[in-house]
C-alpha cells in the first residue's frame, strides 16, 4: 500500500488525541455528592439487570479511534497496487522470426540467439508469472493464450524463422492491442532491429553487421535472362549458376560493388519453352535464403465450357480458337455444385434456370431472369454506344448489322447499347448479349471481331498463363486443385509435404521462399516464391542482449494497477462515527 | 453563609404573603367555647345566667344593677399559634447554586416572619444529626430579628436525624404548624415522627428542596462518589443510561414521599433551589396552599 499524500499521515495523530480525551474522561474522579442514597439504589439495580457496571472496553472509545484512525488514513490517499493474477506478472514476449533472423549471427543465426535470449528471459520469471507469446510475422499457432514460463521455452524452441518480410513495429503495435485486455502487463520485443521499438517497450537486440547477397529482379525475354544482384557488405565477386527444367546449370561471375548492385545476363537461352527456372548465387553470405532464385511456367489450364440452348457453330469456331477450351453441350444441370464443373456457362437463346453466381453469358434472352427484364422486339438496331470496356475492344460491335434485338431493361453495366435497348450488358459474373447471334440475325459472327470478343470472354473466366511465373515472398496466390487430395509439395530448395485439399481454389500464402507444386491426377500447377529485393536481405540491425533489469525496470510496482482506498476507509470511518453516535445514544 | 438571604428586598416580599392555616383555622373549634390554652387576649363573648360555681369575678354586676338577676360575662379567650420551622442544617444541604441551606434559610425566614405578623409564635428550629440552637419569638414581628440573627449563624454540617428533632420540637403544642425544610435524603427516619404529630393535632408540612444537579446530574465516565454526610463513597460508571436510571429513582423518591404525606394529611412540596425565592413562593409555596 502506498500514499499518495503521505503528509495526510499527520492526520494520525488524531487518533492518539482521541484516544487521550477519552481517557481523560474516563479517567476516576472523585465527586463529593450530597447523598449517595440514590447512586446506591442505581449500583444495585445495574447489578440485579446483569448489565457491566463498568465497561472494561469502552466502545465508543473504540469506535472513536476507528474513525480518527480511518479518516487519517483516507486522508493521506491510500493506494493499493493490485497485479494481475495476484502477485504474478504478466509478460508478453514478441519475436521477431523474419527472414533476416536467419542471419549468421557471432557462429551462429540470430534467431538462435534470440531463443537463447528469451530462454534466458523467461527463466528469469517466477512461476506464477504468465507469458503471452506472438511473432513477427504472426504464426497462426501462437494464440492469445497464458504460457507459464517452462512452456513458453517449449514454444519458442519449436518456433522457426520465416523467409516473410517483417515488420516488427507494427507487429509489436498489433501485439501491444491485442494484449490490451491482459493489463498490466510488461512487454518485451527480441529483433534484431531494437532500434526500430520505441522507448518504453524492453527490446533485446540479435542483430549485428551482415554480408549479404541476395536477388533484386528477374527478366526474362525470349533468349536471355536477366538476375539483378544485391550486394550488402564489402566489393566481392558473385557467381550465379542458372539451371532451366533439367538442362545442366549454366554460370556467370559478377563483381559486385561495396553496398552496390550488378546485373548478370545471361544470353542465347530458350526460355520460350522452360517450365522451370532455378537461379542461385553460389556465395557463402549471411543469409541462404535469399541466394536462390525459382521462375516456373504456368501450366496451360482447360476450360470447360457449357453450352446451352440452340447449338451455333459459329459460337462453337470461336470457342475453339482458344486451345484450352473444352466444349460440351447439353441442359445446364441442377444445383450449384454440379455447375462448378464448369468455367463457363453458355445460355443461347434461353435463360439460366438459377441465380447467376458464376460466369456466365446469355444470349438473346426469351424471357426475364436474374436482374434482367426483358420486353419487346427492338427492329434492326444500330450500334450507337459502346463503353470503354477492354472486353469489346478489337471486337467489331460498330457497324454489324442485327434483324432483332431483345429489349432490355435492366440496371446491370451497359457495354454496347443502341438508341432503343441495350444490347449488350454486364452484372458481375453475368454478360447477356440482347440479340441472337445466329447468322440469320446478325452478321457479327463472320467478322473478324467476333472470335476476338470470344477469346476475351475466356481471357476473363481463366486468365492465360505468363511466362515463366513467380511471386515475392508474402503475396499469396489461389491454388486450384482439380482432384480431391490433391498434394501441395514444396520441391525447392527441400522437397517436403505442405499440406492435401480437396477440388477447389485454394488461398496459398508460404511462409519460405522455394519452388511448390500442387498435384493432383494429371495435373500439377507450380508456383515459385522467392526473396526478391527484400528489406530482409540487408537488415543490419544492433545486439542489446537480455538483461534482468529490464523486466524489473518496470517489474511489479509499474505493472501494477492502483486502487484507491481512501473511498473504503472514509465509508468505514462514516459507519464507525455512526455507530460512536448510536452508542452514545 | 457567602450570601446574605435576608436582604430587603426579600424583607419586603415577605410583606405580600399571609400564611395559610388549613386546618388550624378550621374545624370545630371556632365557636365552641374558649381554648384551653392560657394567655392571649380574652374577647367578650356574651351574657349567660349565673349558676353555683360560677367565678364570682365573671358576674356582671351593673346588668345586676339594671335587671336584679346575676349574669355572668363570658370571654373567648383567643389561643395563640405556633409556627415550629425545622431546618435541615446537614452537609447535604452545603449542595446547590444557591446552596439548599440558604434557600431553606429564607424559606424558614418567610414562615416565621409569616407567624409574627399573624400575632403567632415562631419557632426556628435548626437540626442535623440533632437539634441545635432555637428560637422562639412572637409578639412584635421586629422580632423576627432574632430568627435571622440565628439563621445567619448556621452553617451546613453533620448528618441528618429529623426524627430526632420533629420528637423534640421545642413549643410542639397543639395548635402547630410544623414545617420541615429539608432534602429528605438520608431522612426516611422521620416517616414515623410525622403521624405522630398529626395524631396530635399539629399541622405538619414538608418542603423538600433540591439542586438543580441532584434533580438532573450531568456527571459522567469513572467516578467515585463521596457522601457528604456519613462520608461513604460508591464507584460508578455513569453513562447517559445511568443518569437516565437515576432520573427515574429519584422521581420514584420524590413521589414515594408525596404519597406518604398525602396518606398522613400532610402538605409536601418539592422545589429545585435555583428557583429565585418569587418563583420558589409562586410556584411552590402558593401552590402547595402553604401561603397566599
Amino acid at each position: 500500500m502506498i500514499f499518495m499524500w503521505p503528509i495526510g499521515l499527520l492526520a494520525l495523530a488524531a487518533v492518539p488525541a482521541a484516544v487521550l480525551i477519552a481517557m481523560w474522561r474516563a479517567r476516576r474522579r472523585e465527586l463529593p455528592v450530597s447523598s449517595i442514597t440514590l447512586w446506591d439504589r442505581l449500583a444495585e439495580q445495574v447489578s440485579q439487570t446483569g448489565a457491566p457496571h463498568r465497561r472494561l472496553i469502552d466502545v465508543s472509545l473504540l469506535l472513536a479511534g476507528l474513525f480518527a484512525l480511518l479518516a487519517g488514513l483516507a486522508v493521506a490517499g491510500p493506494m493499493m497496487m493490485v497485479t494481475s493474477g495476484g502477485t504474478s506478472r504478466t509478460l508478453v514476449l514478441i519475436v521477431d522470426r523474419s527472414a533476416s533472423m536467419q542471419m549468421a549471427e557471432s557462429g551462429t543465426t540470430r534467431w538462435k540467439l534470440a531463443q537463447t535470449e528469451m530462454a534466458r528471459l523467461t527463466a528469469a520469471l517466477d512461476p506464477a508469472d504468465r507469458v503471452y507469446l506472438f511473432a513477427s510475422p504472426a504464426d497462426d499457432r501462437l494464440r492469445l493464450e497464458p504460457l507459464t514460463p517452462a512452456a513458453a521455452i517449449d514454444v519458442l524452441r519449436a518456433l522457426e524463422p520465416t523467409d516473410l518480410e517483417g515488420d516488427i513495429l507494427s507487429d509489436t503495435a498489433a501485439a501491444l492491442a491485442a494484449a490490451h485486455s491482459l493489463r498490466p502487463f510488461q512487454a518485451v520485443v527480441c529483433t534484431d532491429t531494437p532500434e526500430l521499438i520505441p522507448s518504453g517497450i524492453a527490446a533485446v537486440g540479435v542483430g549485428g553487421p551482415a554480408g549479404n547477397l541476395y536477388f533484386t529482379r528477374f527478366t526474362a525475354t525470349g533468349n536471355a535472362v536477366a538476375l539483378g544482384i544485391g550486394n550488402v557488405g564489402d566489393a566481392r565477386e558473385a557467381t550465379v549458376r542458372l539451371a532451366l527444367d533439367d538442362a545442366p546449370p549454366v554460370e556467370k561471375t559478377a563483381a559486385l560493388p561495396a553496398g552496390g548492385e550488378a546485373t548478370v545476363l545471361f544470353e542465347q537461352i530458350a526460355v520460350g519453352q522452360v517450365q522451370q527456372l532455378r537461379a542461385e548465387i553460389a556465395a557463402d553470405d549471411a543469409l541462404a535464403a535469399d541466394n536462390v532464385f525459382h521462375a516456373a511456367r504456368q501450366p496451360l489450364r482447360r476450360i470447360r465450357v457449357l453450352l446451352t440452348g440452340r447449338d451455333d457453330r459459329f459460337i462453337e469456331r470461336a470457342l475453339a480458337v482458344h486451345p484450352a477450351v473444352e466444349i460440351s453441350h447439353g441442359p445446364e444441370p441442377d444445383g450449384a455444385e454440379a455447375l462448378e464443373a464448369f468455367d463457363l456457362l453458355i445460355c443461347n437463346g434461353i435463360v439460366p434456370k438459377q441465380p447467376v453466381s458464376r460466369p456466365t453469358v446469355v444470349i438473346d434472352p426469351p424471357e426475364s431472369f436474374d436482374s434482367i427484364r426483358v420486353g419487346g422486339t427492338v427492329k434492326a438496331p444500330q450500334v450507337t454506344s459502346l463503353a470503354p470496356d477492354a472486353l469489346l475492344a478489337d471486337c467489331g460491335l460498330a457497324g454489324i448489322g442485327i434483324e432483332n434485338s431483345r429489349r432490355l431493361q435492366t440496371d446491370a453495366e451497359e457495354l454496347a447499347a443502341s438508341d432503343e435497348t441495350p444490347l449488350i450488358v454486364r452484372s458481375g459474373p453475368l454478360l447477356c448479349v440482347a440479340f441472337s447471334l445466329s447468322r440469320e440475325n446478325t452478321d457479327w459472327p463472320i467478322k473478324p471481331g467476333f472470335p476476338i470478343f470470344w477469346a476475351k470472354v475466356i481471357e476473363q473466366v481463366a486468365p492465360p498463363a505468363a511466362g515463366l511465373a513467380y511471386r515475392r515472398i508474402g503475396d499469396t496466390v489461389q491454388l486450384h486443385a482439380t482432384h480431391s487430395a490433391s498434394v501441395l509439395r514444396m520441391l525447392s530448395p527441400r522437397v517436403r509435404e505442405i499440406g492435401r485439399y480437396n477440388a477447389g481454389s485454394h488461398a496459398f500464402r508460404p511462409q519460405h521462399a522455394g519452388l511448390y507444386e500442387l498435384s493432383g491426377g494429371n495435373d500439377s500447377t507450380p508456383a515459385a516464391f522467392n526473396i526478391l529485393d527484400s528489406a530482409e536481405s540487408a537488415t543490419q540491425g544492433s545486439k542489446r542482449p537480455f538483461e534482468p533489469g529490464m523486466i524489473e525496470a518496470s517489474g511489479r510496482t509499474n505493472a501494477a494497477r492502483r486502487f484507491s482506498l481512501a473511498g473504503i476507509l472514509l465509508t468505514t470511518a462514516l459507519a464507525s462515527a455512526m455507530a460512536h453516535w448510536f452508542v452514545k445514544r | 453563609m457567602p450570601e446574605d438571604a435576608f436582604d430587603t428586598a426579600f424583607m419586603r416580599k415577605l410583606e405580600l404573603l399571609e400564611l395559610v392555616y388549613r386546618r388550624l383555622n378550621g374545624g370545630g373549634n371556632a365557636g365552641e367555647g374558649p381554648g384551653r390554652s392560657l394567655g392571649g387576649r380574652a374577647e367578650f363573648r356574651g351574657h349567660r345566667p349565673y349558676a353555683a360555681g360560677d367565678d364570682f369575678r365573671t358576674i356582671d354586676w351593673n346588668v345586676f344593677g339594671r335587671t336584679e338577676s346575676l349574669f355572668v360575662k363570658e370571654h373567648l379567650r383567643e389561643e395563640r399559634r405556633t409556627v415550629t420551622v425545622l431546618l435541615d442544617c446537614s452537609a447535604s444541604m452545603a449542595f446547590g447554586t444557591p446552596a439548599k441551606l440558604t434557600r431553606g434559610k429564607q424559606v424558614a425566614a418567610a414562615f416565621a416572619y409569616l407567624a409574627l405578623v399573624a400575632g403567632d409564635e415562631a419557632v426556628v428550629a435548626p437540626f442535623n444529626d440533632r437539634l441545635l440552637r432555637t428560637v422562639s419569638v412572637s409578639g412584635v414581628k421586629g422580632r423576627i430579628n432574632e430568627v435571622l440573627a440565628l439563621l445567619r449563624e448556621i452553617q451546613a454540617a453533620g448528618g441528618t436525624r429529623p426524627a430526632d428533632a420533629l420528637a423534640a420540637r421545642p413549643a410542639a403544642g397543639r395548635r402547630s404548624l410544623v414545617v420541615l425544610v429539608s432534602d429528605l435524603l438520608d431522612a426516611d427516619d422521620c416517616r414515623r415522627s410525622i403521624p405522630a404529630l398529626v395524631a396530635k393535632g399539629c399541622e405538619p408540612c414538608v418542603i423538600q428542596l433540591l439542586s438543580r444537579d441532584e434533580m438532573h446530574p450531568r456527571i459522567t465516565g469513572r467516578l467515585r462518589l463521596t457522601d457528604a454526610e456519613t462520608g461513604r463513597t460508591r464507584s460508578v460508571w455513569v453513562e447517559d443510561a445511568e443518569l437516565k436510571k437515576y432520573r427515574t429513582l429519584l422521581n420514584e423518591f420524590i413521589e414515594d414521599w408525596r404519597s406518604f404525606c398525602a396518606r398522613h394529611n400532610t402538605s409536601f412540596v418539592t422545589a429545585p433551589t435555583d428557583l429565585s425565592f418569587d418563583e420558589l413562593v409562586a410556584a411552590y409555596l402558593r401552590k402547595g396552599g402553604l401561603v397566599r
